[in-house]
């Protein structure tokens, strides 16, 4: 069965590549973190959950709730990963950016 | 974890916006790590900005994507899209992007309903934490204090006998369980110095009526209560944790207390309380039966009704079993006393006795928050007319454009109920913000303060007036709206003619309301402000306290057995202190006036006039007190003269009593001396030697009650004289007068030397006189604040209500005035015409306002003194200022009305 998904937003592909970069240690904090050291983009948390919701609604994302540690006062972590239809949307909108791109890269540097 | 506890508000707030599943609670928990990143870092400031922008981030993404259906962070609700909800979604939408564009009336309205709000809230938080809030144990419902009642002495409420306490043990059926307790202090020795530490004393039945046990070990059991039992001791949760470190081995260990080893059996879970009362240490009474009588009615009681039992079922059980006490326990009160006292059985439940009277001051306090919610209301109400005024175009384009009129209404409604929310989110800051104020405020007898905190109560009873304040505020404009007329509207092209009169009716009717309600707020202030000033004059009996130190010292008769011994190691220490450089002198009593120390209350019969059989004479404060106790109270002797050492040295029977006591019975206080009292019936006579001012002992707005004063050490006053029975108290409290009273160096000074007397003897209860002074008028003080900041708001909004309104009818009638002033009109007569629309707006106002005060101000009666609700003074202050507010808040449009334009004003035709 395929998905029409459409494009992804700008903010929604920084999401999942970030969770992609941060590999097995993508966790709500971390991603924040990664997009604004590497992307230089500060989200508030209300702004991540909610993008991280979409993204799981529209199936693009999973999440696993992740096993208490002692120093969290036995509350649960989430962790996320892109699932495989996120990395096809991924591709998908990259490729377009890419074609649109060529022939460009002197503009653009 | 630092960051849960400092930023505790707003994570309880995401937890209950988050739905209550493991992805909610780890986004709460994501937030919270975050910050403790960020704290830890150092930056404590910035990571708690930081915690409470993210925090609010996540409060309101959550809140509107439930609004208008995407699933909120952590939640499974429905997707976008569903017809309603994706039009109510438009609708927001439209109703934030139109606040955006008015940032003033959104930001004044905001704030305006957030003070109200916040300032309810807060004052809510209070009330449910003292009032409301059940007690912490189970079925507390069904607890009662036990007290009896002696109407026949014209007492009210007296505690409770041993007699009559065990035989409600033995034969009352009404109790589950039933138990007897007090609080004392004890001097706690061990390793290190000795302490002095707050102890509470309970039967066995104390802890079983409260369902209550120690987080390990045992408790108190039958054993342990009976008189040759071996001396047992539960600690305290926070007693255990600083001086045992929190150790479980504690158990079974012992410690010293007043002087007797006793072994640890028990630690009691954290923040346990005898209904109010808290203790660092808990003990058995150890009561032997064959000694009891009826008398000594000096316990608590507390007790657990067995279920379906209400409390006048009980009382009418309870009430031949005080009587029966009498053949139980004979040798005491006899029969015909207690029937000429009329005693009998008194319950209360449990909670009225925990929170006492204090409930007048927080009902007062809730109606004066809300109150200057309605005003906060009729502010922003006031405002959202006038925009609704600028904006009947917009509305008529969109009505014709195809709007529904519910819709236009809804819309209406809708940013009404943003304000609100935005105003109660507010609010909640304000109010934990204001609330930490109010602990710290807050009187120190204001019970159950531990209990304070926002909770779901707290936070549902803030949601509820922010929907509620947003309908009252939303309602009006929508009234208005009824009669709206599109075509009228357009043709208008915005001018503002007859609707914009007839909104200025309403307009000055929400004024004349505000300076109603402010009005009543100032009056409640001015009154308080009354009351404080009264309390400030009032004669406590000493003088000078500012230089007099207070601390008692207590000790047990395992230190120093002998009684004599005892009172002359009082006096060896007293003379000791005397001797530091800067003391001018020291005096020793059984309670300094108002610290409700110590001392007894007890009936005197005179000898001039005997009482008859079976009857006892008025009950009579007792004080113990030595030579220099007067002197160093600065307590004027008003005939006669204070005690000499002599007089205690050689046991005379002599006694000193306060002006009251003389002249309620020889009418002159020197006539009193030479006469003679006594507290034993069958006559152990003393002489008055002396008559002392009267001393507000029970706090500076009660009556003074009248005093006995008895000699440091004497002969007891209940004994028969030739039975040479010595009376004494092992715990004094000391006076101490010096220029130096209130510095560290004379506290440690005075350690020393009672180290140097007996080494496990301790210093407690140290405060300054003024101090006790000040906790005296707390409660006033308290309210006076409270009631304060809510008048001196009440007084600011009016303000602004009378000269938004009059500045806006100033508006409506450019054009008359610039015809007025073309015509001739001289400036002087304009102004005078503007001023006197704003008179007469606050006149309605305030009187109104004064119908309203003295139905009001009767609630709060209880809680002045020295003024009458109806005090003309305050009204006719309160009116002036009010007025002089009203008029300087219209004289600023009066001077524009008076300087219009004539050209410009009528160019604009």
């Amino acid at each position: 069965m395929t998905k029409r998904h459409g494009f992804l937003g700008e903010f929604e592909q920084m999401l999942l590549l970030a969770i992609l970069q941060l590999g097995t240690e993508a966790y709500g904090p971390d991603v924040a973190r990664e997009l604004e050291s590497k992307a230089g983009r500060r989200v508030s948390r209300g702004t991540l959950y909610s993008g991280m919701e979409r993204l799981q609604k529209k199936g693009l994302l999973r999440w696993e709730i992740e096993a208490v540690t002692s120093e969290r006062g036995g509350i649960p972590k989430r962790r996320f990963d892109v699932t495989a239809d996120g990395l096809d949307a991924l591709r998908t909108s990259q490729r377009a950016l890419t074609n649109l791109r060529a022939g460009l890269e002197e503009l653009l540097g | 974890m630092s960051g849960a506890r400092s930023s505790g508000l707003l994570h309880a707030l995401l937890l209950m916006v988050l739905p209550d599943t493991d992805v909610g609670r780890s986004v709460a928990a994501d937030l919270l790590e975050e910050y403790q990143r960020r704290a830890d870092a150092s930056k404590h400031v910035a990571a708690r900005l930081w915690y409470m922008r993210e925090a609010l981030a996540v409060v309101g993404h959550s809140v509107s994507d439930r609004l208008v259906g995407v699933q909120g962070p952590g939640g499974n609700g429905p997707t976008r899209g569903d017809g309603g909800i994706g039009r109510l979604w438009g609708d927001v939408n439209i109703v934030l992007r139109t606040l955006a564009r008015a940032p003033g009336f959104a930001a004044v309205s905001v704030f305006t309903l957030a003070v109200g709000i916040g300032a309810n809230t807060a004052i809510f938080s209070l009330a449910n934490g003292v009032l409301l809030k059940p007690l912490p144990y189970e079925e507390p419902e069904r607890l009662v204090g036990v007290w009896n009642t002696a109407p026949g002495m014209n007492m009210e409420l007296v505690v409770q006998s041993p007699a009559v306490h065990f035989t409600y043990v033995d034969e009352a059926r009404v109790f589950e369980n039933v138990g007897l307790w007090n609080v004392g202090t004890v001097a706690v020795t061990g390793a290190d110095e000795a302490t002095q530490e707050s102890a509470i004393w309970v039967t066995e039945g104390v802890f079983a009526a409260l369902r209550v046990q120690p987080a390990f070990g045992r408790r108190f059991s039958h054993e342990d209560n009976s008189p040759e039992a071996a001396p047992t001791v539960i600690l305290d949760w926070g007693y255990w944790q600083t001086r045992f470190g929190g150790d479980p081995a504690v158990v079974g260990q012992t410690i010293r207390v007043d002087g007797v080893v006793r072994e640890i059996i028990g630690v009691m879970p954290k923040g346990f309380r005898v209904r109010d009362a808290w203790a660092s240490v808990f003990l058995p009474y150890q009561f032997d039966r064959s000694e009891i009588s009826v008398g000594n009615f000096s316990f608590q009681s507390v007790g657990r009704l067995k279920p379906g039992v209400s409390i006048d079922l009980a009382t009418a059980e309870l009430a031949p079993l005080v009587f029966a006490a009498v053949d139980k326990f004979p040798g005491g009160i006899s029969l015909g006393e207690l029937e000429e006292a009329r005693m009998g059985p008194l319950l209360h439940p449990l909670k009225e006795d925990a929170v006492g009277d204090v409930g007048d001051v927080l009902w007062v306090l809730l109606g004066s928050a809300g109150i200057l919610l309605l005003i906060a209301c009729a502010n922003v109400a006031n405002l959202s007319l006038v925009r609704a005024e600028s904006r009947s175009r917009e509305i008529a384009v969109r009505a014709a454009l195809g709007a529904s009129r519910a819709r236009i209404a809804g819309q209406f409604l809708l940013e009404s109920l943003s304000l609100g929310t935005f105003g109660g989110l507010f609010g909640l800051g304000l109010a934990h913000v204001s609330m930490h104020m109010f602990v710290t405020l807050a009187p120190v007898d204001l019970p159950r303060l531990e209990q304070v905190g926002l909770d779901i109560h707290v936070l549902a009873f803030t949601a509820g007036i922010s929907i509620l304040t947003s309908l009252l505020v939303g309602l009006l404009p929508m009234l208005r709206k009824r009669g709206f007329s599109m075509v009228g509207a357009l043709k208008e092209g915005g001018r503002r003619t007859g609707t914009g009169r007839e909104r200025h009716r309403v307009r000055s009717a929400l004024v004349v309301f505000q300076v109603t309600m402010a009005l009543v707020l100032l009056v409640g202030s001015g009154l308080l402000i009354r009351s404080f000033l009264a309390l400030r004059d009032v004669d406590p009996g000493f003088r000078n306290p500012d230089s007099v130190l207070t601390l008692s010292i207590d000790i047990p008769a395992a230190e120093v057995p002998d009684l004599e011994e005892m009172a002359g190691t009082h006096e060896l220490i007293a003379a000791s202190i005397t001797g530091l450089p800067g003391v001018s002198s020291v005096g020793l009593t059984s309670s300094v006036t108002m610290s409700f120390l110590g001392g007894a209350n007890d009936a005197i019969y005179v000898e001039d006039f005997p009482v008859g059989e079976n009857r006892t004479p008025p009950l009579r404060r007792f004080q113990w007190i030595g030579p220099g106790y007067l002197e160093t109270m600065q307590n004027p002797v008003i005939a006669g003269r204070d005690f000499a050492w002599d007089d205690v040295r050689s046991r005379l029977p002599v006694a000193i009593v306060t002006e009251n006591f003389a002249r309620e019975n020889w009418d002159d206080p020197a006539a009193a001396l030479g006469k003679r009292i006594s507290a034993y019936r069958s006559g152990s006579w003393r002489e008055i030697v002396g008559v002392v001012g009267n001393m507000r002992d029970n706090g500076v707005a009660q009556d003074p009650p009248p005093t006995i004063f008895w000699p440091l050490i004497s002969h007891s006053p209940w004994r028969a004289m030739d039975e040479d029975v010595l009376f004494s108290w092992r715990t004094m409290a000391y006076a101490i007068r010096s220029e130096r009273a209130n510095t560290a160096s004379l506290l440690s000074d005075i350690r020393r030397i009672v180290r140097n007397t007996n080494s496990n003897l301790a210093v407690a209860n140290v405060q300054p006189l003024s101090s006790i002074v000040a906790r005296s008028t707390a409660r006033t003080t308290f309210t006076l604040v409270l009631v304060g900041v809510a008048g001196a708001v009440a007084l600011l909004l009016g303000a602004v209500g009378v000269y938004g309104v009059i500045s806006y009818a100033v508006s409506l009638r450019t054009r008359e005035m610039g015809v007025r002033i073309a015509l001739g009109a001289q400036t002087r007569l304009l102004k005078g015409m503007v001023l006197r629309q704003g008179l007469v707006l606050a006149g309605f106002g305030v009187l109104l306002g004064l119908g309203a005060s003295y139905v009001a101000t009767r609630l709060m009666s209880r809680l002045l003194f020295g003024v009458n609700p109806a005090d003309p003074v305050t009204y006719l202050a309160v009116t002036a200022a009010l007025t002089g507010v009203a008029l300087l808040a219209s004289y600023v449009p009066a001077r524009r009305a008076a300087r219009v334009d004539p050209i410009e004003a009528l160019r604009t035709e």
